[in-house]
C-alpha cells in the first residue's frame, strides 16, 4: 500500500512538473515571438496567433487543471490543438520562403503519427541542429532565425512532454493493474479456502501487469525439504496443477535458501541454470523470486516467465518482490485456514465421542449399580432382617436391570453396527400386512394392557423389507407408544398404500413431544427435557435404531405431535411397483 | 434418628439406598427431581443429602449451586452419587461444596463407610 502510494505521488509531481515546465515554455516561446516580431515588424496577424496560443496553453496547463479535470480524451485533444497551434504559428511566421517549413511540416506529421511523440521530438532535435547549421553556413541567410529555431526547441519540449506523458499514462495503468493484482494477491485467502483458487487468483493477478506469458508457484514443503507441486497459468488461461521434483541443484533451491530473488534473461543460453525445472515451462526469460511467509516460513519460489529474451528492470523486480510476499503471505493464510479447519473438525468429532461415551458410560452404570447394590444387600439380608417379599422384589429389581443392561448391550451393538453400515438386511419381498400380522402377538404384549386397534389396508404393496428389522422397528415403535400413554388408552397401528409405497403409522395418545423435540427424539440417548417420568426399561437408543433400519431400506422416518394430544410416527417403504411407476413417470 | 434425603431420579437407584438406609435405621425422604430435592433440604434440614447430578428439572450442579448460597452446606453434608467418573466433575463438584463424591457403581459397604465418616455420631 505504501508503495503504491508513494508511486501516485511520483507520477502526479511528474506530471505536474511536466505541465509547468511546458506551459513556462509556452510563454516564453510567445515572449520571444513578441519581442523578434516586434524588432521585425511583423503583422498584427500573427501576434494573434501567439497571443490565443500562449493564452490558450496556459488556461489548459494550469496544474490544478490538469490534475483534476482533465480526462485522457480531453487531454490528447488539447495535446492535438497544441502541435496545430504550434505548427500555424511557424508556418505563418517563418512564411513560405522559409526552409523551417519544407524541414518540418509534412515530415514531422508522418513520424508523429507514425512513430509516436518521443519520435517526433528527436525529429525537431534533429531539424533545429539542421536548420541551425543551414542559417549559419549557407548562403540565404534569414534575420527570422532565432524566431524559427525557438519554435522549433518549443515544438521539441512540447513533444517531449507529450511523449513522457503517454508515457506516464501507460505507466499509471501498469501500477493499476500492479496494485490490483497485489491486492488480489492479500485478499485472495478471504474469499476462497483453498490453496488452489488461492494460487490461481495471484497468478492471474501476475499475468496481467507484469506483461509475462507464464507465471508459476513452486510450493516448498519445509518439512521434507523439497518442491512438492507447481502450480502454472499460461497467458491462454491455462491453469495446470502437478506434482513436482526438482533436483538439488535446481535453481529454485539456490533461490529459496539464499533468498536472492534471480532474473535469468536467457534460460537456453545459461548454463549456471540448467538442468532446471524451468527448461520444462514455455519460456525463454525468467524472475525468480523467493516466497517466505511470517515465521520467517518458506513457502515457495514465484516464476514469471516471457517467451523472449528479457533482463527485468529494477521497477519490475521490485513489483514481483512485493506479489512474492504477498501471494506466501496468501498461501500460508490459506494453509493455516485448511489446518484450523481440520482440527476444528477432529475437536468436534471428539466431542461428541466424549459425550457419547459419558452418556454410555451413564447408561451402563446405572443397572449395574442397582445389580451389585442388591446383589450385597441380600448377602447381608440375614442381618437385616428383610422379609422375604422385599427379598423377593430385590430379586425382580436384580432381574430386570440384568435385562436392561443386556438390552442396552444389544442396542449398541445393533446401533453400532448399523451405523457402520455392517448390519446385513436380509431382504425380500413381503406384503406389509403379513408382516405386522407377524407382530401382532409381540406388539400387544409390548402395549401391556392398552387397547392396540389394528388399521391396515387390504390391498398393500409388495415391499422389499427385511421382515425381521421392519418387525423391530415396529415393536420398539409400539413399546414407545405404550411407555408414554396412560393405561386403557388407545393405540392405533395402521398401513396404508401410497403412491410409490407403503406408510406405516403408530399413534397413541399419550404426552405427545414438544416441537422442538421433534427431530432430537431420533438421537441417540435423547430425552425430552419435562417428561413426567422417565422410562424405566428404555435404553434411549430405540429410535435411533428405527431411523437406521428404516433409512437402509430407502424409506423415511418421522414424527407428527402435540403435547398432550399424542403423537404419530410414521414411516414409509419404497416398494417395487411405485418405484417403476416414478420410474416411467420420470 | 438421623435423617438422610434422597435425590435421585432412577427409581431403581432410589430404591436400593432408601431400603438399606431405612433398614439400618434411617429416616429416609427421597425426591425425584433437582427441584423438589432442593425444597425438601430447605423445610427439613437432614443430617445428610444422598445427590445425583444428573436429575430431570433442576441439575444435580444447580441444587448444588443453590445449597452452598443458601449456607445449607454448612450444616449438611452432601455426597454426590453419580455415574459421571471423570476427575474433572469430582473437582468441580468438591469446589462446589460437595463433601464426597461416589461414583457409580458402587457397593453398599462403601456407601455405608461413606456416610458413617460424614455423620459419625448418628450413625
Amino acid at each position: 500500500m505504501a508503495v503504491y502510494e508513494q508511486r501516485q505521488f511520483l507520477v502526479n509531481a511528474t506530471d505536474s512538473t511536466v505541465a509547468r515546465l511546458r506551459l513556462g515554455l509556452v510563454v516564453l516561446t510567445g515572449v520571444a515571438l513578441l519581442v523578434t516580431g516586434s524588432a521585425l515588424s511583423v503583422k498584427s496577424f500573427p501576434w494573434a496567433i501567439v497571443i490565443a496560443a500562449a493564452g490558450y496553453a496556459a488556461l489548459h496547463h494550469t496544474p490544478s487543471l490538469h490534475k483534476y479535470h482533465l480526462t485522457n480524451l480531453a487531454r490528447r485533444v488539447a495535446l492535438t490543438l497544441d502541435l496545430a497551434c504550434i505548427t500555424l504559428l511557424v508556418l505563418v511566421t517563418g512564411r513560405s520562403e522559409s526552409p523551417l517549413v519544407a524541414l518540418f511540416m509534412l515530415p514531422l506529421a508522418v513520424v508523429v503519427l507514425q512513430h509516436g511523440a518521443k519520435v517526433g521530438a528527436y525529429y525537431c532535435l534533429g531539424a533545429s541542429v539542421l536548420y541551425g547549421l543551414i542559417v549559419n553556413l549557407g548562403p540565404s541567410y534569414s534575420s527570422a532565425w532565432m524566431v524559427h529555431l525557438g519554435l522549433l526547441w518549443s515544438l521539441f519540449f512540447v513533444l517531449t512532454y507529450v511523449s513522457r506523458a503517454g508515457d506516464s499514462r501507460e505507466g499509471k495503468a501498469r501500477r493499476r493493474d500492479e496494485f490490483s493484482a497485489l491486492q488480489r494477491a492479500a485478499a485472495a485467502p478471504m474469499h476462497m479456502g483453498d490453496i488452489s483458487t488461492v494460487t490461481e487468483a495471484v497468478l492471474a493477478g501476475a499475468l496481467g501487469p507484469s506483461r509475462c506469458c507464464y507465471a508459476a508457484i513452486f510450493l516448498y514443503d519445509e518439512r521434507d525439504a523439497t518442491f512438492t507441486t507447481c502450480y502454472s497459468l499460461r497467458s491462454d488461461g491455462q491453469f495446470k496443477q502437478a506434482p513436482m521434483c526438482a533436483i538439488p541443484s535446481d535453481i529454485l533451491y539456490r533461490v529459496l535458501y539464499s533468498r536472492v530473488p534471480a532474473s535469468i534473461p536467457d534460460l537456453p543460453a545459461t548454463r549456471r541454470s540448467r538442468p532446471s525445472v524451468l527448461h520444462q515451462a514455455p519460456i525463454v526469460s525468467a524472475t525468480l523470486m523467493p516466497m517466505v511467509a511470517p515465521g520467517a516460513r518458506s513457502i515457495g519460489v514465484l516464476c514469471l516467465g516471457r517467451a523472449e529474451s528479457h533482463r527485468a528492470t529494477q521497477h519490475e523486480l521490485r513489483f514481483a518482490n512485493t506479489l512474492a510476499m504477498q501471494a506466501a503471505t496468501a498461501i500460508h493464510t490459506a494453509f493455516l485456514f485448511e489446518e484450523a479447519a481440520a482440527s476444528e473438525a477432529a475437536k468436534e468429532a471428539d466431542k461428541l465421542r466424549t459425550q457419547l461415551l459419558g452418556t454410555v458410560s451413564h447408561e451402563l452404570r446405572t443397572p449395574i449399580t442397582v445389580i451389585q447394590g442388591f446383589a450385597s444387600s441380600l448377602k447381608c439380608a440375614d442381618e437385616l432382617n428383610i422379609s422375604k417379599e422385599m427379598e423377593r422384589d430385590w430379586i425382580d429389581e436384580i432381574e430386570s436391570n440384568a435385562e436392561r443392561l443386556r438390552r442396552l448391550v444389544t442396542d449398541l451393538l445393533d446401533l453400532s453396527r448399523l451405523e457402520a453400515g455392517a448390519l446385513r438386511m436380509i431382504f425380500d419381498w413381503q406384503h406389509m400386512d403379513d408382516v405386522i400380522e407377524e407382530q401382532r402377538g409381540n406388539l400387544e404384549v409390548l402395549a401391556g394392557g392398552r387397547n392396540l386397534i389394528f388399521q391396515v389396508g387390504s390391498s398393500l404393496p409388495l415391499v422389499r423389507c427385511d421382515g425381521e428389522r421392519i418387525g423391530q422397528v415396529l415393536r420398539n415403535l409400539v413399546e414407545n407408544a405404550a411407555k408414554f400413554s396412560p393405561e386403557d388408552s388407545d393405540l392405533v397401528v395402521g398401513a396404508e398404500r401410497t403412491r410409490d409405497g407403503v406408510l406405516v403409522g403408530v399413534l397413541d395418545e399419550g404426552t405427545g413431544i414438544p416441537p422442538d423435540a421433534l427431530e432430537k427424539v431420533f438421537e441417540r440417548f435423547y430425552q425430552v427435557e419435562g417428561m413426567e417420568f422417565r422410562p424405566q426399561h428404555g435404553t434411549g437408543l430405540g429410535l435411533a435404531i428405527c431411523r437406521n433400519i428404516i433409512e437402509a431400506h430407502g424409506g423415511k422416518i418421522w414424527v407428527e405431535s402435540s403435547v398432550g394430544q399424542g403423537s404419530i410416527f410414521y414411516f414409509t417403504l419404497p416398494s417395487a411397483v411405485g418405484r417403476s411407476e416414478a420410474c416411467l413417470a420420470s | 434418628m438421623s435423617r438422610v434425603l434422597i435425590v435421585e431420579d432412577e427409581p431403581s437407584i432410589l430404591k436400593l439406598l432408601s431400603q438399606n438406609l431405612a433398614l439400618r435405621g434411617w429416616d429416609v425422604v427421597v425426591a425425584t427431581d433437582g427441584q423438589e430435592g432442593l425444597a425438601q433440604a430447605r423445610n427439613m434440614y437432614p443430617d445428610i443429602i444422598m445427590l445425583d447430578l444428573m436429575l430431570p428439572v433442576m441439575s444435580g450442579w444447580e441444587v448444588l449451586k443453590h445449597l452452598a448460597r443458601e449456607e445449607i452446606l454448612t450444616y449438611v453434608p452432601v455426597i454426590v452419587v453419580t455415574a459421571a467418573s471423570r476427575e474433572e466433575d469430582e473437582r468441580r463438584a468438591r469446589g462446589l461444596g460437595a463433601a464426597d463424591y461416589l461414583v457409580k457403581p458402587f457397593t453398599i459397604t462403601e456407601m455405608l463407610s461413606r456416610i458413617s465418616a460424614l455423620v459419625p455420631a448418628r450413625a
